[in-house]
């Protein structure tokens, strides 16, 4: 599957756009870890450990909907689809 | 899969916590831009010939502000609207900002007009930032931002001058100013502005609206992001206030506004008042040389 990085993001990561495989249908949650592994401060950026969640700073979108619109990070994604994330909280 | 859009039964893409609508991608932006047009409404911050600076950073909220003052001017023929960018001198920071804001407003037809810090005061901003100073960078960028808007908006003939804070901003300035024990602060937080002499009245017509759905609205009508953080970003006790109201919004939605709300009744009580003028520049002062001057060190 696609994972886009916009605004910050893409800085933050070193990169804007990159595939990652899966095998199944992983959940939203998964496919996150996966992109954090190795990089800690895109986790910092997008991830309130606090919380628990994103939804604090970011924006994560699938397919173009908002995934607080869908079953949150709960979400299961496919082998064709996109995510986007993007930080709220800085660029204004 | 989601579900129907609250409004008019297509997808939506959105959902909205503090309100419980579901929204496709028309009707969210359908609805930012009826609160804004209501927030103008309430605060009458505009009359029908309004001359209005813009201050555009390049961001996203001043770029939504742009794109939503601007579908909104169209339906005033009389008033007017110009972009004002202020260069504080941040390499690679502000340079791709401004190139983002020219070409929004060349995308929208909107006339630009860029003024510096180095114009307006001797220095760049990289330069204050490497002198030895007792304020985080943030102070002085603020106070020095703000005096450049207004020098920016006499110089194109403004009567109004429309900033892009959004709620999250406002919400913070209020909880800063309680923290900070100093409500007097909050003599200026009315988003409707106020008429000073030699200022131009500051308006924020994106106060009601929340920094989650300003980025949600630049995305969903492709306006491009900066990718640079500001190298000066990350004053201390904002950027707590900010992860604070963050984490309450999630756990309790509204409280945003709820905070905002009360900004607004601290601010009507009359708590300060601007007292004189500044004998170093004139601009308006609470007595003695303006924030300005003290910052700047000009006597």
């Amino acid at each position: 599957m696609k994972v886009k990085l916009l605004g910050v993001l893409k800085n933050t990561a070193g990169v804007g756009q990159l595939e990652l495989d899966f095998e199944g249908k992983p959940t939203i949650a998964e496919v996150l870890e996966k992109l954090f592994d190795g990089r800690a401060n895109l986790r910092e950026a997008v991830w309130d450990s606090a919380l628990d969640t994103y939804e604090s700073g970011a924006l994560v979108l699938l397919n173009g909907v908002e995934v607080g619109n869908l079953e949150g990070v709960g979400s299961q994604v496919g082998p064709g689809d996109e995510l986007v994330l993007l930080s709220v909280a800085h660029g204004g | 899969m989601a579900v129907d859009c609250t409004r008019c039964g297509a997808p939506s893409v959105y959902y909205r916590p503090y309100s419980g609508e579901r929204l496709c991608s028309h009707c969210f932006g359908e609805t930012l831009l009826e609160r804004v047009k209501r927030t103008i409404n309430k605060h009458r911050m505009f009359e029908h010939d309004n001359r209005i600076a813009v201050g555009v950073s390049g961001g996203k909220d001043s770029l939504t502000l742009l794109r939503l003052l601007h579908m909104i001017e169209e339906m005033w023929p009389n008033s007017e609207m110009i972009a004002v960018c202020i260069d504080e001198g941040v390499r690679g920071y502000r340079d791709e900002a401004l190139k983002i804001a020219e070409r929004s407003c060349r995308q929208l037809g909107v006339e630009m007009k860029i003024i510096s810090f180095r114009e307006l005061f001797g220095e760049t901003m990289d330069e204050i930032a490497a002198r030895d100073r007792e304020l985080g960078a943030c102070s002085y960028c603020g106070v020095l931002r703000r005096r450049a808007l207004n020098e920016a908006a006499v110089s194109v003939g403004a009567d109004r001058l429309a900033t892009g804070h959004n709620l999250d901003d406002m919400a913070q300035t209020v909880l800063l100013n309680v923290l900070r024990g100093d409500i007097s602060k909050l003599d200026g937080f009315d988003p409707r502005g106020r008429e000073l002499a030699g200022y131009v009245r500051r308006v924020k017509p994106l106060c009601e609206v929340p920094e989650r759905e300003t980025a949600l609205y630049a995305y969903l009508n492709e306006l491009e992001f900066q990718s640079v953080r500001c190298p000066y970003a990350g004053e201390a006790m904002r950027e707590d206030a900010r992860r604070f109201l963050n984490q309450m919004e999630v756990k309790r939605p509204g409280t945003k506004f709820t905070v905002y709300q009360m900004g607004l009744k601290l601010a009507s009580k009359d708590v300060a008042v601007v007292a004189g003028t500044c004998p170093a520049c004139g601009a308006p002062s609470r007595g003695g040389l303006c924030r300005v001057c003290e910052l700047t060190g000009r006597r």
